[in-house]
């Protein structure tokens, strides 16, 4: 973006040079060989990072109003407050010198405390507005940017320039990461890597969201859009989240990893980008955003698929972005119900979901406490519906809290037919917001016309239909199971009447029963998210023996150790709580304890460190 | 019913199509004749990848102009019949709407079948069998029939194959009669298919037996729960454990009262922190059991639960209350 505003700039001083300078800017980084590290297909390289050929339509327009932008914009500089200011300058200095723990303040309590104030319902200075307080560092505007327009995304509107430039400046950004002569020296915080690939996949699925809604698009917009439909296409998001992983040689790590090789083996294999925090983290974030996209183009398979090599489990060094742990499992939760393994579902579900009860009291301080609040109570819905369909007693902690949040859903859910609308509602609540990979034939007025007229059915309902699909076959299962409970041996003929259907029906009713309690289920040892044996997952279990059915019932112990491993981690907080919290005022009546008054902290801070016979009692 | 690792990785898939598959050669466009001719392969020798599948539907996903509705359609049959395993859903998920209506000179025949393919998938689902050979026979599944599964080989078979995952988990023995209409068979034919299936046949009361499996030899269990704690956890939690002992031992012995708090870093005689010493009187109880319960003892004997129980019910009720009084400090 920035180069290109150059160009108008000096197009302005030169009229003649406008062309070539406009060519020379998008040559330096539009065509050649990005990312095409040769083992890449041929329309993977050429589809990527294409500058969109609507930036030469806005030149000229542009190039009219370029002083008066010169001057908007200096006085823009002058109007940005002195402390914002300090803090860009602060910000560029962190960044300059790698130094982490100040590019965390700046990032995490500066940047969102100055949007509070001064931009809660603006932008911030443009990048070419601030670029004078740091030197016109081009790596610092682009990670400038990036805050910029992710905060233009979450609290304002994005129009069409922010989504296109935001697309350019991501292309940027990796640009220079992966095609810079080796790694590049940058660090940044664990935390913001996490959010570079996270928003960029969030950019991505908001605009194929917003671009399928032909409708409300102003001609200014149809035009771009017919003309730049490069611009965040499926195939350049896949590519750049592929590229990291295969830089990074992030796979390669997570087996050596496993295999227990050391960390001087473990450099040899990762190579010279690998070995570096960055592009390491940067990698393991791409097979989470893999996960994500493949999702929310509705390939379940392929999405668990790249997870082959990542383990689930909260020992692994790559968990300490919560944010990305809790998305990890999300997706991976979701994509399990959509393969009907709504065993591994729950799992998923449970684990995260005490990881988030057990983390509550760290993370309510993060700026992301929200966000991920909110994807605990789409995971606790996706939890009532796994529940429905395959009911277990993994933990009733959780399920307790699914049921004061989504209790008159899980009621009906158990109705059969009747339940149908809550699957619905909680499903709609809780899936991904699905996208199509293609956009609405823009180029083509007349199909776009077709388009508008006949719009395709949204992903989503697409989506939804299939599960329901999975759902309504499940229909009669929580009426026969609630008669069978009550029996050890009944004849099939009298368990027909009771239901009031036909013998034969019932019959087949009951091998969906049947089918319904067996799952296919990850199993210890297992290698991959995909593999896993078929286990039972139903305490009643039936057999047709010709005309007649046995029934046998399994019964769960009561269960104590959850209780007792919650109520020790809130006592232990409790009193955590109590050792840390200031003593009241000493009353002045008691004096005989006046002489221990002078050190009260002392015993307390070293107290762990008493030994037990060393104590002189008085 | 198989395992999951066949289905992802099925014995016969060759390397040219696990490196398509596993790779990022699977986005390249020039590939999809490879994964075509693979399916077109799966039809003929009845074997079946659906990762190879869903891979060629990837490729139509993105690359709108590659799409044939032949293959589309070859590939929801093999799928169908793969149930109780959900690719056929699978499938459809990845089949976005068509951006581009068909080329008026050849007729798209995917809109006309998919919903005859769907409904006999629904009938799979449903274990209703019988309506699915009806509907598969009728003549609005004539087109289905003559242009696609016709070529398919062993499509019928592998429907049966479907019938047959789903009675052999719920049966002991099935009636002939019954089982005749499920498998679309009779006579000579069905009395063939069961003693291929190996279950022995009563000829006499027209009763099939099916031999014992792991899903249709049903028992009652009683499932005890049985935790590990990691060797962290424990850790943590050893100085409350040391502290409960003493506690237990004489709870109205000042000195060993005040040692074993003393181990937690509290002054026991400063009357201002009486709070946390009632605290660990009541609470660490819990932990002592704690203890017993998760050093992988199952609780077992009666008694100790209904002490456990009781405790427990001091405890949670303690509990209470200090959570009050900590969200006033």
């Amino acid at each position: 973006m920035s180069q290109q505003r150059k160009a108008i700039w000096e197009a302005d001083l030169d009229e003649e040079l406008q062309d070539v300078d406009l060519n020379l800017a998008i040559g330096s980084y539009g065509q050649n060989d990005l990312y095409n590290d040769g083992t890449r297909p041929a329309s993977l390289a050429n589809d990527v990072l294409n500058r969109p050929s609507t930036v030469q339509s806005r030149i000229d327009e542009a190039t009219l109003v370029a002083v008066q932008q010169q001057m908007a914009q200096q006085a823009a500089f002058a109007s940005i407050p002195d402390v914002v200011k300090r803090f860009i300058v602060h910000f560029h200095q962190a960044v300059l010198e790698n130094n982490l723990a100040e590019i965390t303040v700046a990032y995490e309590s500066g940047w969102n405390r100055l949007t509070e104030k001064f931009y809660a319902k603006t932008e911030w200075p443009e990048a070419e507005v601030i670029a004078p307080l740091v030197n016109d560092d081009q790596i610092f505007l682009i990670l400038y940017r990036e805050l910029y327009y992710r905060h233009v995304y979450s609290r304002l509107q994005p129009d069409i320039d922010d989504r296109f430039h935001s697309y350019e400046n991501s292309c940027e950004l990796f640009n220079y990461l992966l095609n810079s002569d080796g790694p590049v020296p940058l660090q940044l915080p664990e935390q913001w890597l996490w959010d570079i690939i996270d928003e960029f996949i969030y950019q991505f699925q908001s605009f194929c969201t917003w671009r399928t809604k032909v409708k409300s698009k102003t001609d200014e917009e149809l035009q771009l859009l017919g003309e730049g439909n490069q611009v965040w296409s499926s195939y350049s998001v896949l590519n750049v989240l592929y590229s990291l992983i295969q830089k990074s040689k992030i796979n390669e790590h997570i087996l050596a990893l496993q295999e227990g090789k050391s960390t001087e083996e473990i450099a040899e294999i990762v190579g010279e980008y690998g070995v570096r925090p960055l592009y390491r983290m940067l990698g393991y974030f791409s097979i989470i955003g893999l996960l994500r996209v493949h999702s929310l183009l509705g390939d379940f398979t392929l999405a668990l698929k790249v997870m082959e090599n990542v383990e689930l489990n909260q020992k692994s060094p790559f968990t300490r972005v919560t944010a990305c742990h809790v998305t990890t499992y999300y997706y991976v939760g979701f994509c399990y119900i959509m393969l009907r393994r709504y065993s591994d579902a729950i799992r998923a579900f449970v684990s995260i979901l005490n990881f988030i009860l057990r983390m509550r009291q760290y993370h309510t301080r993060s700026y992301q406490y929200d966000q991920i609040n909110k994807t605990a109570d789409r995971m606790y819905a996706l939890f009532a519906i796994c529940n429905a369909l395959s009911p277990s007693r993994l933990d009733d902690n959780i399920f307790n809290t699914a049921k004061e949040r989504f209790g008159e859903q899980i009621t009906k859910m158990s109705r059969g037919e009747e339940g149908i609308p809550a699957f619905e509602e909680l499903f709609i609540y809780a899936c991904p917001k699905f996208i199509s990979a293609n956009p609405p034939p823009y180029e083509d007025p007349e199909l776009l016309q077709a388009y508008i007229d006949d719009p395709p059915v949204e992903p989503i309902q697409r989506h939804l239909s299939l599960f329901l699909s999975e759902v309504r076959a499940q229909v009669p299962v929580p009426t026969l199971r609630s008669f069978l409970k009550l029996y050890t041996s009944l004849d099939a003929k009298k368990l027909a009447n009771f239901l009031d259907a036909d013998e034969e029906e019932m019959v087949q009713q009951m091998m969906v029963m049947k089918q319904a309690s067996r799952s296919i289920s990850r199993v210890e040892n297992g290698k991959g998210l995909l593999d896993g044996q078929t286990i039972s997952t139903s305490d009643l279990d039936f057999v047709i023996d010709d005309n007649m059915v046995h029934i046998a019932e399994s019964t769960v112990g009561r269960r104590y150790a959850g209780w007792f491993i919650r109520n020790t981690e809130h006592a232990q907080r409790v009193y955590d709580t109590i050792k840390s919290s200031p003593l009241p005022p000493r009353k002045v009546n008691v004096t005989q304890t006046q002489p221990a008054q002078a050190a009260p902290a002392p015993p307390r801070n070293a107290g762990a460190k008493v030994a037990w016979g060393g104590i002189k009692v008085a | 019913m198989v395992s999951a690792s066949e289905w992802a990785a099925p014995p016969t898939r060759t390397e040219l199509i696990e490196n398509l598959v596993s790779g990022v050669d699977r986005y390249n466009p020039n590939n999809v004749g490879i994964l075509e001719d693979y399916l077109y392969h799966q039809i003929r020798s009845q074997e079946y990848d659906c990762l190879a599948n869903l891979a060629i539907l990837k490729l139509y996903q993105f690359n709108p102009d590659l799409y044939n509705p032949d293959v589309v359609i070859n590939i929801l049959i093999k799928a169908l019949t793969a149930y109780p395993f959900p690719d056929f859903n699978l499938c459809i998920s990845l089949l976005d709407e068509r951006p581009f209506p068909a080329n008026p000179d050849e007729p798209d025949p995917l809109p006309s079948l998919l919903p005859v393919l769907t409904s006999l998938y629904n009938l799979l689902q449903q274990c209703r069998f019988p309506a699915f050979w009806a509907l598969y026979r009728s003549d609005k599944a004539e087109s289905l029939r003559d242009n696609y599964t016709v070529e398919c080989v062993g499509f019928e078979d592998s429907v049966r194959e479907v019938v047959i995952r789903a009675v052999t988990p719920a049966f002991k023995r099935i009636g002939t009669d019954r089982l005749s209409t499920y498998l679309d068979l009779s006579g000579d034919d069905l009395t063939a298919y069961i003693e291929k299936l190996g279950w022995s046949l009563d000829a006499e009361s027209g009763v099939a037996t099916l031999p014992l499996n792991p899903d249709n030899q049903i028992v009652s269990t009683v499932v005890q729960e049985n935790i590990q704690l990691p060797r962290t956890l424990k850790k943590d939690l050893m100085w409350l454990h040391y502290a409960n002992l003493h506690v237990r031992a004489d709870k109205n012995h000042r000195t060993h009262t005040n040692r074993c708090v003393n181990g937690t870093g509290v002054d026991i005689d400063d009357p201002r922190r009486t709070d946390v010493v009632i605290y660990l009187l009541f609470a660490i109880p819990g932990l002592y059991v704690l203890q017993h319960t998760l050093d992988s003892v199952r609780i077992r004997d009666k008694g100790h639960q209904s002490s456990i129980r009781k405790r427990s019910s001091i405890l949670s009720k303690y509990m209470r209350i200090v959570s009050r009084e900590n969200t006033r400090i």
